[in-house]
């Protein structure tokens, strides 16, 4: 608290310190927040974003550096039942380069087709499992189901099953990216 | 000796006035037990702050080692059993005690006029100590670790607009991994400490300028006919200035805090002793037999999630994060009433009791509930009914429990037999519910052995 009243020219002459004062450090906050800031999301926001009103779930596995991975010969797979497959997937993260192995459901549907799912539940993410007697794959979390085509039959997951793009050259099925709505 | 130190140091700095200052001042009369949960939670935060510090010289942040370092502080490290296992239980233990301490401030309507501030700061760090639980238990990079992340990134990408930029940025990235752990371990030990110190400083800040709020009166201190017309600033002061007439000197209360305090750290290294931290499996983000489950304090929140369906439920998981949010943040704004004793808030104190009720029952349904993970197929032989074996492969046990086994989705059916008549649950089986998908596929066999198992649960 200042003694008595401050004189006029006093008083003016400290609002314009603090004025510069409040520049200065403004400068310098915004010169280091605003690259702070971008430091710290720029690389994770790097791709397509979805900015819809209703949000949703990525699964969080990670993604190839090439288009195309082989999963296998078609021949022997099992049609209708979903196959725990794993793929090694060449994967850039940050400054780290793996082949990563990851598990995808096979669900082979006719002599030449077969698709391509997402181990993880599009409601939060936990791991569904194929149940082959119903034919259907189980959420453990939340009790989402999803038929065999990945179609939601009940239970929270609001979209079907994330599914990668498939390619079959001459008998041999490809893994592509994973195709996520609204991207 | 201890006492030439001060006077040298009291010589050149004149320090002794303010410590005698902090210790003598009065404090309000009735500032007692129901007050030590403050300092309870300011003592539990110093044993994380400390524990945490340590932990750091063992502990690698990197998908390859996290598991291992934190195994290897656990069985080698000389107590590193009692020093983790102190950081991981008072973690859980401040989070009852924050809430406790939230509860007696709500009940006492300290959140009102003039502490509103000290209301306000304080759910921020109810906030901060989430986001730190929330962050801290990725580090082990654990089964549990690695699919709490992948849960509670995806209920960050709930949010509309910039659910998926806010995902991206708690993940590194889309995907979960070393880049995650990388930045969760850069927020738990650097960003959310920095914050929550700010945020102590400023809520410790107020409550020694302010003074510890007095318990609430029936009936307000009657200041006399020329109180009338005073400012309330006026008027609170004369008030307080009564109550700490007929108060104690701070230090008083101090032991209070300072037995409380000890009997926390005893429980604390009890548990830590123990239990110490039990570590599941390493993260495998391959595990399709796994099933999530987060740490108890985020039960109630994962419980919730069974309730909300359909292609709107993102937008309603943001809008009950955000409900939560604002309805504790803005309390002392909406409710404006001077009024602060319990018995004269009816409503104030029945939703309080509605809020515990909600979130105590839901932690106990969360933690009820094992998952709707097909239960492990019963074993097989003779005294296995066939359509109990169909009730395991179908995965109907994901949703319903039998005899204490199963999901909590649908209706326990322990004693459906006695319930609903043949037909009537071969409808439901056949066509399904609003809930239930319909199980058309079966075969009549396999049906027929199920009714039968059904119809027998009486």
């Amino acid at each position: 608290m200042e003694q008595g009243a401050p004189q006029e020219g006093r008083s003016t002459r400290r609002q314009a310190v603090m004025r510069a004062l409040g520049a200065i450090v403004g400068f310098i906050s915004a010169a280091l927040v605003v690259p702070l800031i971008v430091f710290l999301f720029g690389p994770a926001v790097r791709g397509k974003s979805s900015w819809g009103l209703l949000g949703r779930s990525i699964p969080p596995t990670p993604r190839s550096r090439e288009p195309w991975v082989r999963v296998g010969e078609l021949g022997p797979m099992p049609q209708g039942e979903a196959v725990l497959t794993t793929v090694r997937l060449p994967v850039q993260e940050g400054w780290i380069q793996t082949d990563t192995p990851v598990t995808v459901y096979v669900r082979r549907s006719g002599p030449e087709s077969a698709t391509i799912y997402d181990i993880h539940c599009t409601h939060m993410g936990c791991p569904v499992r194929w149940n082959q007697a119903a034919g259907r794959f189980l959420c453990p979390c939340h009790g989402g189901v999803f038929d065999g085509d990945g179609h939601v039959l009940s239970g929270p997951p609001p979209r079907p099953l994330d599914h990668y793009a498939v390619k079959i050259d001459s008998g041999v099925l490809y893994m592509g990216g994973l195709e996520l709505p609204g991207t | 000796m201890w006492r030439r130190v001060v006077a040298w140091v009291d010589e050149r700095l004149n320090v002794m006035p303010l410590w005698h200052g902090f210790l003598d001042r009065k404090v309000p009369k009735g500032i007692g037990w129901f007050h030590v949960f403050g300092s309870a939670t300011l003592f539990l935060l110093v044993l994380q702050f400390a524990t945490g510090i340590f932990l750091t010289v063992y502990y690698a942040p990197s998908t390859e080692h996290a598991y291992h370092s934190i195994q290897f502080i656990n069985e080698q490290v000389p107590f590193g059993k009692f020093v983790a296992g102190i950081h991981l239980w008072s973690a859980s233990i401040l989070v009852v005690i924050i809430g406790v301490h939230m509860l007696r401030t709500f009940a006492y309507g300290a959140y009102k006029y003039p502490r509103e501030a000290t209301w306000i700061t304080g759910v921020m760090l109810l906030f901060l100590v989430l986001a730190f639980a929330f962050t801290g238990y990725l580090l082990p990079y654990d089964q549990k670790a690695y699919w709490a992340t992948v849960v509670g990134t995806n209920i960050a990408g709930a949010g509309p607009f910039v659910g998926d930029w806010a995902l991206r940025v708690l993940r590194g990235g889309t995907s979960v991994g070393a880049l995650t752990l990388q930045r969760f371990y850069a927020f738990h030990i650097w960003l959310l400490p920095a914050a929550l110190a700010l945020f102590v400083a400023a809520h410790l800040f107020m409550v020694i300028r302010q003074g510890i709020a007095a318990p609430p009166r029936r009936r307000p201190l009657d200041l006399g006919p020329e109180a009338a017309g005073l400012p309330r600033r006026e008027v609170y002061e004369r008030q307080y200035a009564m109550e700490k007439q007929v108060g104690h000197p701070f230090y008083v209360s101090i032991l209070k805090d300072a037995v409380f305090a000890l009997l926390l750290f005893l429980a604390v290294s009890a548990l830590a002793l123990t239990i110490g931290t039990p570590l599941e499996p390493p993260a495998n983000p391959n595990a399709t037999t796994y099933v999530p489950r987060p740490e108890w304090y985020f039960l109630d929140f994962f419980q919730l999630l069974w309730y909300l369906q359909g292609q709107w439920e993102p937008l309603g998981i943001f809008l009950i994060v955000l409900g939560v949010v604002l309805v504790l943040l803005l309390l002392p704004f909406y409710d404006r009433s001077p009024e602060r004793h319990p018995v004269r808030r009816p409503i104030a104190m029945a939703s309080a009791v509605i809020a515990i009720v909600a979130v105590m029952g839901l932690t106990y349904l969360g933690a009820l509930s094992p998952g709707s993970a097909p239960a492990p197929a019963a074993p097989g032989g003779a005294a296995v009914p066939p359509g109990a074996r169909e009730f395991q492969t179908q995965g109907c046990a994901g949703c319903h429990t039998i005899a204490g086994v199963g999901g909590t989705a649908g209706p326990n059916l322990s004693h459906i037999g006695g319930l609903l008549t043949r037909a009537q649950l071969q409808t439901t089986i056949l066509n399904g519910t609003s809930r239930m998908p319909a199980f058309s596929h079966m075969s009549p066999e396999a049906l027929n052995a199920l009714l039968n198992y059904l119809e027998s649960l009486k």
